[in-house]
């Protein structure tokens, strides 16, 4: 979806925040995606952990994540949607996150992500975020799915 | 706890109640119809209630009350007007025939009051994984959540 997608002026407000946490993402720069949030944020991560309560659960949890990751990343939002009343927002969108390998090599796949913001001191910090890959339960194992693979009548949006 | 939040704790209790007695119909119906749905296996979203209720029916099928047994923990509701979010931790025990299994899931849910009630307009549950081997870490749980703690501990 849009930026038209703001109903209101909080959702004006909030796209850019997106926007800009969305690049601190893709550099890897632990610090700056860190002051997006709030301290006690709840992070349900894709991979490696059921959950990460607080900042500083989440900032060991990034360091983890870069080690791992096998080349330069890259981080695109796409289908984003925002809702916001008073001082809540809530978004949902689908992520390609990916690596490109020394050989030049692209790997990557796509995630389903929601985030819920807080107004907080006048500013909007996530409080709590939701990022996942669907498993097949025949395997066991993550399945690279796509938006493709989606089932229903597009309009659904929160 | 401000009244929102209350309903909408009483909404999520009427939720799990369905859950436990695998009632896909009455599940269903917590949630608005052009609600988004991303659930935990199978497919990548659901973008309708239709097709979210398919997918209830055949998961509900293989979880029989006197099978698998759910319940939730480590509920948080922040509710503002007539928009509301909560997270949680689902559990799911399973009797197997080897013994019983204990399964956890994160669930995010976004609820919109309309019309004097509120229903779900996005539900989010899934298991995190590891993206070095693609396994689904089903044997995490809320006290040891992290995987690298487990495999060096």
């Amino acid at each position: 979806m849009s930026p038209t997608d703001g109903t209101d002026a909080a959702t004006a407000e909030i796209r850019p925040i997106l926007d800009k946490w969305v690049e601190a993402l893709a550099a890897f720069d632990v610090e700056k995606i860190l002051s997006f949030y709030t301290e006690d944020v709840l992070s349900f991560d894709a991979i490696l952990a059921l959950h990460l309560p607080g900042k500083e659960a989440l900032r060991k949890h990034w360091h983890t994540s870069i080690e791992q990751c096998p080349g330069k990343p890259s981080f695109e939002m796409h289908h984003s949607s925002i809702r916001a009343q008073g001082g809540l927002a809530v978004v949902t969108a689908l992520f390609h996150c990916g690596a490109t390998l020394e050989n030049g090599e692209q790997m990557g796949g796509w995630l389903r992500m929601t985030l819920s913001l807080v107004r907080e001191d006048g500013t909007w910090r996530i409080n709590h975020e939701h990022w996942s890959s669907p498993f097949d339960p025949a395997t066991e194992k993550v399945l690279s799915l796509t938006p493709e693979h989606s089932q229903g009548k597009d309009g659904a949006k929160p | 706890m401000n009244t929102a939040e209350q309903e909408v704790r009483e909404v999520m209790q009427g939720w799990l109640k369905a859950l436990q007695a695998a009632d896909a119909d009455a599940i269903a119906s917590h949630f608005a119809d052009d609600s988004l749905n991303f659930d935990a296996h199978t497919a990548f979203q659901f973008k309708d209630l239709e097709s979210y209720r398919r997918h209830l029916r055949s998961c509900m099928a293989y979880c029989p009350p006197d099978k698998v047994r759910f319940d939730v923990q480590d509920m948080k509701v922040i509710a503002d007007g007539n928009m509301a979010c909560c997270h949680f931790v689902t559990r799911a025990v399973a009797n197997l025939d080897a013994g019983p299994m204990t399964v956890y899931t994160r669930g995010t849910m976004v609820l919109r009051k309309a019309g004097g009630k509120w229903s779900i307009i996005h539900g989010h549950a899934s298991s995190p994984y590891d993206p070095q081997s693609s396994r689904v870490l089903h044997e995490l749980t809320p006290e040891e959540p992290f995987q690298a703690e487990r495999s060096t501990g």
